[in-house]
Order: structure tokens, then sequence, then C-alpha cells
């Protein structure tokens, strides 16, 4: 097993979606990596045992320098992939690099419905339409030029303005001959905080039976990633619905095969764990361009997360976690709020287990 | 004699009463060891470098160094401790 790495690339972003988690750091662009320490960082990342880096913003492709990006991946032999709104898509220049690029593995695009109607009411006024344009030219020219190994991918937030709309969610992807459609959990968040639209347990047990309905006719050609819930929804849909379920995997690997960095190249365990990290530690002595992977790796904050998230005894006293076959196998429930006499987790498992014991939701 | 060092950092959770998890990141190997094979770790781990005759130093009896020499060696071949250079 080797390193991942989510990294927030910068905070520059074209839109200010109504759920964006990083809703509070978006324009806090001083100190960004500039291209030449942003290349001096991917070196240092390049003589490491580093299976994949997934870029996050802000918007990556915002940076000017995007293609430098690209180029500086693909000559340092390192995987990566990157989310994007899809707006700087029809760019022809970053349209060929991205197609060349043979260490690009994945391009996620953010689309949260099958229409206009409920995509802009999110995303803001006119995207939907400049994105579907856009995400078609590219995959057409991924399909002409063979890029099997190039996975598309659509990532949708659930939340109260898409969750009826979950079945054509999964028609459009075939429409558009993506590969992948990953469906998120609504986290209360950043921009989030201000328009919470996040979903009942009815409507995420209505997410999981239209999945279920669909999965088995659908899974040859759309693989469906369903974050938003826990792998007691696949045993619901198999035991209760008898239908087809995908995996449902919620790993932690912080601290040891995960790190995050941000647009400064501040390297830490997750990037759900900043705050700890900050008050404990200097930041400059955190950062990756001036300093040693391994010596950040070794202190002492950084092994918090692996402690909580293997250890048996962070569960104990969570009622849902402490019976189930799941935990720590399949299931690793976020342990960044996991405290001394924690005893409630924030999943739907219990729900779905009053469920299949016959019990009314 | 190789003199060694442990790989730091590692990463140490407690799963059972006397069984731990422990991960060497830089190698992404994880192993379960018991209390005794933790306290011999820890106390490696203090030392900037060491070879095999610290097995010595750190019995306080003989009956089972053998074990402890079995559990030097898979403490290289696992890459908990590597030669200093």
């Amino acid at each position: 097993m080797s390193i991942s790495i989510k990294w927030d690339i910068t905070y520059k972003c074209n839109l200010n979606c109504k759920h964006c988690i990083n809703g509070n750091y978006l324009g806090n662009i001083n100190d960004e990596l500039t291209t030449e320490e942003f290349i001096t960082v991917a070196e240092k990342l390049s003589h490491m045992d580093i299976a994949y880096i997934h870029l996050l913003g802000g918007e990556p492709t915002a940076r000017t320098d995007f293609t430098d990006i690209l180029k500086t991946f693909d000559s340092y032999n390192l995987n990566f992939g990157f989310n994007t709104n899809g707006l700087k898509m029809n760019d022809t220049n970053l349209l060929n690099y991205v197609i060349d690029n043979r260490h690009l593995k994945n391009i996620v695009f953010s689309i949260e419905g099958p229409n206009a109607e409920i995509n802009d009411s999110i995303r803001g006024k006119n995207v939907f339409n400049l994105i579907t344009k856009n995400m078609r030219e590219l995959i057409k020219l991924k399909n002409e030029a063979h890029r099997d190994d190039l996975v598309i991918t659509i990532n949708t937030v659930l939340s109260k303005k898409n969750v009826n709309y979950i079945k054509q969610m999964i028609e459009f992807c075939l429409d558009m001959g993506v590969n992948e459609f990953v469906l998120l959990q609504f986290i209360v968040k950043g921009n989030a905080i201000e328009n919470n639209e996040s979903i009942s347990f009815e409507d995420e047990l209505k997410v999981v039976e239209i999945i279920a309905e669909n999965y088995a006719t659908v899974k040859n050609r759309l693989k469906i990633v369903p974050r938003f819930t826990y792998p007691m929804a696949k045993i619901y849909s198999e035991r209760i619905l008898k239908k087809e379920f995908p995996e449902i995997r919620h790993m932690c690997g912080a601290g040891t095969n995960f790190a995050f960095l941000n647009n400064k190249g501040e390297l830490y365990p997750c990037d759900r764990y900043q705050e700890t990290i900050q008050n404990n530690n200097k930041t400059n002595e955190i950062n990756l361009k001036n300093n040693n992977f391994w010596n950040i790796w070794s202190k002492e904050n950084y092994s918090d997360l692996f402690e909580k998230s293997e250890s048996t005894y962070s569960y104990k006293n969570i009622s849902t976690c402490n019976t189930c076959d799941f935990l720590q196998k399949l299931c690793f429930p976020c342990p960044v709020n996991l405290n001394e006499g924690f005893n409630e987790i924030n999943t739907s498992c219990n729900r779905f287990i009053k469920l299949m014991k016959g019990g009314c939701m | 004699m190789i003199q060694y060092k442990i790989n730091k950092p590692l990463r140490i959770a407690s799963i059972d009463n006397d069984e731990f998890l422990l991960a060497i990141p830089r190698e992404q190997v994880k192993i379960k060891i018991n209390q005794d094979v933790l306290d011999f770790i820890q106390y490696l781990s203090d030392l900037e470098e060491f070879n095999e005759d610290i097995i010595d130093k750190y019995l306080l009896d003989e009956s089972s160094k053998d074990d402890y020499i079995e559990l030097f060696s898979s403490f290289q071949s696992e890459k908990l401790i590597i030669p200093v250079n």
C-alpha cells in the first residue's frame, strides 16, 4: 500500500457553490505555492512511494499555471487526477494536455442535478449547459485517443434539491458516457452552514432504493459509488429489497497511507484535522516546500487519527458500531470527532438495523 | 556488526488487552504485536542506533534470548529496523 494524497492546490474559484465545504477558504490565496514551489514539492513526492494524488480546491483549473502542473506530474511519473467544475475545460490547450497526459487517471466533474434548473440553483447561472458541453467534448476526445485508463467521474452532493432526481442522474451519467457516478454526503461546513440542505434518513433510504433498483442493469456501464451511506445500506438492500448493491467503503488512512496538502504546501494527516495540527505546530515547520515529508510525518499529532481509527477502544461506547462486523474492516467512521466518552456517531446504520428487524423508521 | 535504527515514524494503536497494531508508514506495513514486543520497540526507539547485542542489554535474564534474536530478525525483514546509512 502506497500513500494517497489529497491536495487543495488553490483556493481561487470561478464559482461560489452553495454547499462548498471550503467556502471559508475561497479567495485565501496569500502564500499559495508558486509554480517553482509547486515543482519543488512534487519533486519531493516523486522520491516517495506515492500511489495517487488528487487535486482539489477551490477550482484547480483556475490556477493560471495549471498546464505546468499537469506537465510536472507527468515528468515526475506521479499518477494523479483532479476535481473540476468544468467551466475551463473548453480550453483547447488544456484539453490537449489532459488527453496526452498518461499519468492523469481521473477527472471528476461536480454536477448537482440532471438539468440546469437543479444544478444551477446550487452552482450558479448557466453552469450546467457549459459543463455538459465541455464534458461531451472531453469524453469524445478521450474515446478517440483510446484513453480507457482515464476515468471520468460525476460527483453529486446529495441535498434536498436533488434527492428526488437520482434516477435521472443515473440516466444522465449513462447518456454522458462517464465511467463513474459518486454520490456524496452533504457536509454542513463552509458555505453549507448558511445553506443547509442536508437530507433526512427517509430521503437517504429513498436514494438507496433507487440505486438498488437500477444497479444490476447499469453496473457494467457505470460504476456507482454510494459514499453518502454506510455498509449497512448494502445489507439492507440485499436482505430486504433482495437487490444487488454496490460496495460501500469508508476507509481511513489518515497519517499513514493518506495525507492532505493545502495550497501553501502544508502537510496534514487529513484535511479535517488541520486545526489541531496548527494549534500544536508552527506552520513553517509542517510546510513541505522547506521540510522533509518524514520529519513532518513524525510530529506527535500526526499519529492521533491512526490511534483513534484503528483502536477498538475508540468505538466501544458507540452502540451502532461496537457490534458491527464492518467496523475497522470496510468502515472506519471518521475518527476526528472521536473523544473519550463519545457514544454517538452520525451514521444511519441504526435506522437500517431497525428496518431490518422489522421496526418502523 | 551492522548498526540499525528504528524506521520512524511509527503508528501504534491499542486493539485489545495485550494486542497493538503497529504501522510503519514509510513501508506501508501493518503488523499486530503484543505488549512485550511493543516494550522492546519502544526501548529501541529511544536509541539513536543499535545492533543485535542490544538484546543482551535489554534482557534481564537469558531464558528468552532466542525468542528475541528471532524477533530482531523479524524486525529486519519487516523493515521495522533499518541499517544506519
